[in-house]
């Protein structure tokens, strides 16, 4: 095998393939990525038997051959090595890297035992780009990352009236957000690794695609992503959905509304003091329509915030959040007012942003004592 | 897959594939081992005949199974057809191989495929622990001068209860009923469980909870009919609020006679014809209180005619009360009435004194407060309706909770007095139409009701009709005679005496005067 590439091209495949590459594997050849050379170009793949990615690279191929090498250190290597053209050749078990001032030789495997790729056959789906980050801006981040129900950790795609509703839980939390301008194209419900498909969105903003389609075969529970000279193979999570409309809530005896900016600015006072009780802060809506942000730590001090501009109707009501969770949805909302609505001091709460409804979210407040 | 003809249980195929396991062990290394053949575990077996089988094998994911189709594949042929004793035939599939072994056996289907929320808790808990033990666990740390941060321990103090445990899918499902069924417009508080059954209702009751159960298959349409007071609307709102606690995405539309009538004349008058009939056509139940007031207006009565047959068409449920049968409600069409009386009628008779004392105590109960049986036993013997027994619970409660008065027999008589002399709305009709409605209810001529004549039923209309003259448009007793041709004034307070003492025991009089004083209510300006 004998191929000639530009430094950064490689560099930038290998950066695709990053998170496929297992740093532990049970079957070490894992460890390594697989490099294809043929006359029609370079492709190199990685994967841990669940998440897989492969990539086109641009090269000039002076001879044909595939090899396997170790993924680590040929990656570190690589991104070590200054810009400019590389020489790959594999003559008895040896790679050697040559560029201008330096020549590497890297053992390698034979490429026989690496594990193949699995053919994806099935129904295609597509979303533009910004679709598909606005999904995982608005949902990813209250997956479960417990790999112990695989069934949270991914996000839900599901076709509702509303058109298609994304959704992640992970047992305290919820997100939904509804996919504006969806064609309706998903008949089925769909469970997709949270994780996974912020790694796909990584290597697309990458490559500054503007759509992004996949195919999803339901016997092999494969989905596969192709976009511009990368392919991702991720896993459909099997499973049963917890209904989550159930919880939603859908009366409230207090709502307020707050200004996005200031509430920030005031959990991340409260979070000082709230960072070694379990991150608990607490809302006290009092009867004079005010609303009250504390947190007390029993070492360090208390600290109490009185919110400005806030709008509240209703009930009285005290109720203490996981600080992170308020900031987590704040991050996530565009606009530049929150909307929340209460019920009794341990139901869930639902907040959306004012000025839109297509993203909700639903929080399970903490129980305090006293 | 369950299916298993020939008795090749979960255990067995778990005993094949050990031995299985045991001899590629020794022909692979321990990483090949591990990762293709431990993790794609051999799910079931089905023994087609003496030589042949058919064996299913379940890999995590489609990596697992290309490879293993490609590399492995001669070798767990080869070791399945020993220990099978037939050839096997491989088919590979993709799956959770823990969730597809456990399917076969029955019981425990349900935990695998529907697995119970609470066990989220039980996975996501830990994670959350470690940051609730900080606080106290860091405090400890710093007073002995050691540093065990991360140490878990048992935390009594905050948590968050799990998103999807019972308590919490429960209280949401029903706070959003409830939330429904006041959108519709039913009271939360007339269910079932606060009706008093007995036995002038149980017929009514037990109907209307047929029909909750199965809607639109039980008895359609329902008609209940009685006097005023007697828990037909309560009984229309527990058929709504059931309906809603078994279904919540039911289409339930409740109104009143009245409402369908104005919502009518309302969508007539902007041209919105089109929306009412879709509004009304796609209901799954329909309930209309007071069905009666329809009768004599043409144009409402067709179109609740073109909506009846529509609904009864898609079975939809109807339910309908009215204060009397539809073959005494003389204005209704023809085609309605056989309609009405084409489903289940039931009569509610008056509460007997029993059950108006019942209806009382489980009134006080759901208003919170404490009614000995004595004076319970008089309120029911002096109120005859059941509605008029709950105004008399808001007396009540207003007296004990804003005037901070005990309940004693001397507060109940003072507060009777009031309700049943002053709580009668007024009546402000002309002579001529009282004695109108009279014949009308009793279907006589207005000449027979002034005339002479003394057949005993006619007696008691015309004395009915002074009655009404004296008692609620206070005329003078000459002035009632007049009316009758030309009695003398001593007659008319005799039949106003009379009917006063007939109230007392008569309860078919005393139903007659309340629902003619509801008509006049009605039609009063």
């Amino acid at each position: 095998m004998k191929i000639q590439i530009l430094q950064e091209n490689l560099q930038k495949g290998l950066s695709y393939l990053s998170k496929a590459i297992p740093s532990n594997p049970q079957l070490p050849i894992l460890s390594s990525i697989l490099f294809e050379a043929k006359e029609t170009g370079c492709v190199i793949s990685a994967t841990d038997l669940y998440f897989g990615v492969r990539a086109q690279l641009q090269s000039s191929v002076k001879e044909e051959g595939t090899i396997v090498i170790p993924g680590k250190q040929f990656k570190e290597l690589i991104s070590s090595l200054p810009s400019g053209k590389l020489e790959l050749t594999f003559t008895d078990g040896t790679l050697t890297i040559a560029s201008t001032h330096s020549k590497t030789k890297l053992q390698c495997q034979s490429a026989e035992e690496y594990p193949q790729f699995p053919q994806v056959e099935g129904q295609t789906y597509s979303f533009s780009s910004q679709q598909f980050q606005d999904i995982d801006r608005a949902v990813g981040f209250s997956a479960s990352t417990d790999q112990a129900r695989p069934v949270l950790t991914s996000i839900l795609f599901e076709i509702s009236q509303k058109g298609l509703s994304t959704v992640t839980t992970d047992g305290f939390r919820l997100s939904m957000y509804t996919v504006p301008n969806s064609q309706s194209q998903t008949a089925s419900r769909l469970l997709l690794q949270a994780k996974a498909l912020q790694e796909v969105n990584r290597i697309v903003k990458q490559i500054d695609e503007q759509t992004v389609s996949f195919v999803v075969s339901e016997e092999l529970k494969q989905v596969y992503f192709s976009v511009g000279d990368v392919e991702m193979y991720i896993r459909l999570i099997e499973g049963e959905y917890p209904p989550y409309e159930k919880i939603v809530p859908s009366v409230f005896t207090t709502e307020v509304t707050f200004s996005v900016g200031e509430l920030e600015d005031n959990i991340k006072r409260a979070l000082i003091f709230a960072r070694d009780a379990s991150n608990i802060i607490k809302f006290t809506v009092g009867e004079d329509k005010t609303v009250q942000l504390s947190a007390s730590s029993p070492s360090l001090g208390t600290f109490e915030g009185q919110l400005q501009s806030v709008t509240v109707s209703g009930d009285a009501v005290e109720i203490a959040f996981n600080a992170k969770y308020v900031q987590d949805i704040l991050k996530a909302i565009a606009g530049e007012s929150l909307w929340m609505g209460m019920g009794e001091s341990l139901k869930p709460v639902l907040c959306r942003a004012t000025d839109s409804d297509a993203a909700e979210y639903v929080i399970m407040p903490f129980k305090v004592n006293g | 897959m369950s299916s298993l003809p020939d008795g090749v249980t979960t255990a067995q195929v778990q005993k094949i594939w050990k031995s299985v396991c045991a001899e590629l062990q020794l022909q692979l290394s321990p990483a090949v081992y591990n990762t293709w053949i431990v993790s794609n575990p051999l799910t079931s077996l089905v023994f087609l005949d003496d030589t042949q089988a058919l064996a299913t094998i379940t890999s995590p994911t489609a990596f697992h199974s290309t490879n293993l189709k490609k590399n492995l594949h001669l070798q767990i042929k080869h070791s399945l057809d020993i220990h099978t004793t037939r050839n096997c035939n491989i088919e590979y599939r993709i799956g959770d191989p823990s969730l597809a072994f456990e399917t076969p056996s029955s019981g425990t289907v349900n935990n695998q495929t529907a697995p119970g929320f609470g066990s989220i808790k039980t996975d996501l808990y830990p994670e959350q622990k470690p940051q609730v033990q900080q606080q106290s666990q860091q405090n400890y740390s710093h007073q002995i001068g050691h540093n065990q941060e991360h140490q878990n321990q048992q935390t009594t103090s905050p948590r968050v209860e799990d998103l999807f445990s019972e308590q919490s899918l429960s209280s949401a499902q029903s706070d959003r009923v409830g939330a429904i069924s006041r959108k519709i417009g039913l009271r939360n508080d007339f269910t079932f469980e606060t009706f008093a059954v007995s036995t002038t209702n149980e017929m009514a009751h037990a109907a209307a909870t047929a029909v909750s159960n199965r809607p639109g298959n039980a008895y359609n349409p329902l008609f209940l009919y009685g006097g005023v007071g007697v828990g037909k609307t309560h009984l229309m709102h527990a058929i709504g609020n059931n309906i809603l606690k078994n279904n919540s995405n039911c289409r339930i539309i409740y109104s009143t006679g009245e409402e369908f009538t104005n919502e009518i004349v309302h969508a007539i008058r902007n041209k919105k014809a089109n929306v009412f009939k879709g509004k009304y056509r796609s209901a799954d139940v329909l309930l209309v209180d007071d069905i009666q007031f329809i009768a004599g207006k043409n144009a409402v009565q067709e179109e609740f005619f073109h909506t009846f047959n529509a609904l009864t068409k898609q079975l939809s449920q109807i339910v309908l009360t009215s204060d009397r049968p539809p073959h005494e409600m003389n204005l209704l069409e023809d085609r309605l009435r056989s309609r009405f009386e084409a489903g289940l009628m039931i009569d509610i008779g008056q509460p007997s004194f029993e059950l108006r004392t019942a209806i009382l105590l489980v009134k006080a109960k759901a208003a919170r407060i404490d009614i000995p049986m004595e004076i319970a036993k008089t309120i029911a013997s002096q109120v005859e309706s059941a509605r008029k027994i709950e105004g008399i619970i808001t007396s009540i409660r207003s007296e004990v909770e804003l005037k901070r008065r005990t309940i004693t027999p001397e507060l109940i008589q003072e507060i009777l007095r009031v309700e049943i002399t002053e709580k009668r709305p007024m009546i402000r009709v002309t002579p001529s139409e009282i004695i109108r409605t009279v014949a009308n209810h009793y279907k006589f001529k207005q000449t027979a009701i002034k005339g002479a004549r003394r057949s005993k039923p006619l007696v008691t209309a015309r004395h009915i009709a002074m009655y009404l003259l004296k008692e609620d448009l206070s005329l003078p007793l000459t002035e009632i005679g007049k009316w009758f041709s030309n009695r003398d004034h001593t007659s008319v307070l005799h039949a106003v005496n009379k009917i006063n003492k007939e109230m007392a025991i008569n309860d078919q009089v005393r139903q007659d005067i309340s629902a003619l004083r509801m008509t006049l209510t009605a039609i009063s300006r």
